[in-house]
């Protein structure tokens, strides 16, 4: 993780988990009592966004630690719950939304330790499963190199039963959760796509191979894993391409242990399009067939999307039939025509990937039929 | 400091014009005016050591020679103990005395701001704005209409002649100097409203980056040329045209669907006074049958015809 400007907010400056991050860091480092003063100071570079991604602010989360994903209408939700450690990624993935979804678009990193262990409490406490990720606003393992708060977290989840942690990254900063009592509560998760969308709409992030290898070895360590294929791109030759991923997936890890796989195709609020075209003039991702979705979000024409799916969906069930796959945000004639069923009753995909939780994980079976 | 002054219109230097913003040229009808009233309001000239320069009242003095006077009535503004502030003085004054006589079209607010960005920053031309321009003008405006005046003669004449939007000009601002050539000469010989002109270069520009091939070869396609070049004076006609077949080679497989839903709406033989529609680029899953009618007859016509396609196997071909 290469920060290059760190700033500190008063009021967590004397917690351990601060003295830590400032310790790895060895960085020089300025007081901040609110955002506007750095995004004051991300205003003065030519590239805010690219400023943002070594531009570190040690705070308190001022909102909900656990949250609802937001979801959108019209599409079916898989019901997953954020816990939002953090904001935005060191990695530059073209498309990725965060950069025009946080203003300003700034690293930031909430230190309450106390608060997430009260949280976490709460949650064993309910008489339901959790599924809750820390990549949502963020990739959960790009601070693994400066924090322990993976680690903590793993350990934290490994304490009960009723919710599993999934932890979604395109990084290789596993290192730290070696050696762990998972006690399987924790699910390691990588963001795959082609080799030559990562090479070409991915900066900074680990190749495919060392992701997949990485896999491998959580495997070796006793986790259970998942995949997400989100975005996938439309671009000649991608049917091949995304099948020879899904090959390489069962080449590093057995399908028992893999709890799901997701796939999204690549959407995107309108006001990304002119974020890509600035910031990454030479990638064609927003040239696609895409028309305006029913949540008003760019997404490639239905009928190409079903094309892509079929051909995924077709060689995952070849490779690994048991492997629960799923769709994030599509909706009944894409759910029927690609995996011949659609969960269209509120929650219901929710309650299957519960299942499928409950399955791999160990968590307690018996609040699935709540 | 500024005088009243009778100045003979041979010491008005004509040729040099850096304070003209109006685009209006004919002064038959001023000089009329001015034959049998005079000038009603002097001129604004600058001294300078090659005569005056006009800095407001171009068509008046012009008019005055037209009507024989030999002598224009100015308020003259010389340089000699403050030079920047005269020149200052002398560009808010060029703009004003024009804009509170009467609205400034955009070109001519275009050519005000270049004129004024000589002397003064843009934070300064929009604080300032309301007392020159008679109206407020925002930074993006400022902005956008300082890329306008920067343009030639021939795109501020496309803007006053309703072919180039002011929107388009600044869109092709970030194009090199060739490809904009090619979209004026486009806009010039194929006339669209705003929105089809801004449509049309996204498309050009998307079809570019989707094929992977340069601007300049994409105007150079056959196809593309024998539009521009239809030996047609149908100037909607070719607009249609063009931006039929920019959007099919932009989403190919979006338009063969709609030909293909077309089709199958023909071939299931529905009465041609009822629509079918489908969801919108086939996303949602909502179709849409609508139908006008004239009188009870056509009324029973138009639902006999709907009765009739309800056991049509193709049916199933259009509702997918």
């Amino acid at each position: 993780m290469k920060i290059e400007k760190l700033f500190i907010d008063p009021c967590v400056s004397m917690l351990e988990e601060t003295e830590t991050l400032r310790n790895n860091l060895n960085i020089s480092w300025e007081v901040a009592e609110n955002e506007r003063e750095i995004f004051e100071y991300l205003a003065g570079f030519d590239d805010p966004v690219a400023r943002g991604k070594k531009t570190l602010y040690i705070t308190r989360n001022p909102g909900a630690l656990i949250k609802d994903c937001p979801g959108t209408s019209h599409y079916t939700c898989c019901d997953y719950t954020i816990l939002h450690a953090g904001t935005f990624c060191t990695m530059d993935c073209s498309y990725c939304i965060l950069q025009a979804y946080f203003n300003p678009p700034l690293l930031r990193y909430f230190a309450d330790r106390d608060r997430i262990r009260e949280e976490l409490k709460t949650i064993a406490a309910q008489d339901k499963l959790y599924r809750i990720g820390t990549g949502e606003f963020t990739d959960s393992l790009i601070w693994e190199t400066i924090s322990d708060l993976p680690l903590f977290l793993v350990k934290e989840f490994s304490k009960q039963d009723r919710a599993v942690l999934e932890l979604k990254t395109k990084t290789v900063n596993i290192e730290s959760l070696r050696e762990v009592d998972h006690n399987l509560k924790t699910i390691v998760s990588w963001s795959l796509n082609t080799p030559g969308i990562i090479s070409s709409e991915e900066r900074g992030t680990a190749s495919l191979q060392a992701r997949l290898k990485a896999a491998g070895r959580c495997v070796s360590w006793g986790y259970n894993v998942s995949f997400h294929f989100d975005p996938v791109v439309i671009y000649p030759g991608c049917e091949q391409a995304y099948t020879e991923v899904i090959d390489q997936i069962f080449e590093h890890v057995p399908p028992e242990k893999i709890v799901w796989i997701s796939i999204g195709s690549f959407r995107f609020m309108p006001s990304l399009k002119p974020v890509i075209k600035n910031r990454f003039p030479d990638s064609g991702i927003c040239y696609g067939e895409f028309v305006q979705g029913l949540d008003n979000k760019m997404r490639y024409f239905k009928p190409l999307r079903i094309r892509i799916y079929k051909a995924m969906v077709d060689r995952i069930k070849s490779m690994g039939p048991d492997v629960l796959v799923y769709f994030c945000m599509e909706d009944e004639r894409v759910w029927n025509e690609t995996l011949g069923f659609f969960p269209g009753q509120e929650g219901e995909l929710g309650h299957l990937l519960d299942a499928g939780a409950a399955e791999h994980c160990r968590l307690d079976s018996s609040l699935l039929m709540i | 400091m500024i005088t009243e002054q009778s100045v003979h219109v041979n010491d008005i230097n004509r040729d040099r014009q850096p304070y003209r913003i109006t685009t209006e040229s004919s002064v038959e009808r001023l000089a009329e005016s001015v034959a049998q009233a005079g000038v009603l309001n002097p001129c604004i000239l600058l001294k300078g050591a090659e005569g005056f320069v006009v800095v407001s009242g171009h068509r008046r003095v012009e008019a005055c020679m037209h009507a024989g006077l030999t002598n224009v009535p100015g308020l003259v503004v010389d340089t000699a103990d403050d030079e920047a502030g005269a020149l200052l003085y002398c560009a808010k004054a060029a703009v004003a005395d024009n804009a509170f006589s009467r609205t400034l079209n955009m070109v001519e607010k275009a050519k005000a701001l270049v004129l004024l960005q000589r002397h003064m920053s843009l934070d300064q031309i929009v604080t300032n704005s309301a007392a020159v321009f008679n109206e407020p003008l925002s930074g993006k405006i400022v902005q956008k209409l300082i890329t306008v005046g920067g343009q030639t003669g021939e795109v501020h004449r496309l803007i006053l002649d309703s072919r180039l939007s002011v929107n388009t000009v600044e869109k092709l601002q970030g194009f090199d100097p060739v490809i904009r050539e090619k979209f004026i000469k486009l806009f010039q010989g194929i006339k669209m409203n705003q929105n089809k002109q801004l449509k049309v270069v996204t498309f050009l520009q998307e079809i570019a980056a989707r094929e992977k091939i340069s601007l300049a070869d994409l105007f150079d396609t056959e196809k593309i040329d024998s539009i521009i070049s239809m030996d047609n004076p149908d100037e909607n006609l070719k607009a249609a045209r063009l931006r039929a077949y920019l959007a099919e080679r932009r989403f190919p497989e979006l338009s063969r669907a709609y030909r293909n839903h077309k089709s199958a709406v023909k071939d299931l033989g529905i009465h041609p006074h009822i629509r079918l529609d489908p969801p919108l680029d086939f996303e949602g899953d909502t179709y849409r049958i609508s139908f006008d009618f004239k009188s009870v007859e056509e009324f029973h016509r138009a639902l006999d015809s709907l009765i009739r396609i309800r056991y049509s196997e193709r049916l199933r071909d259009v509702i997918i």
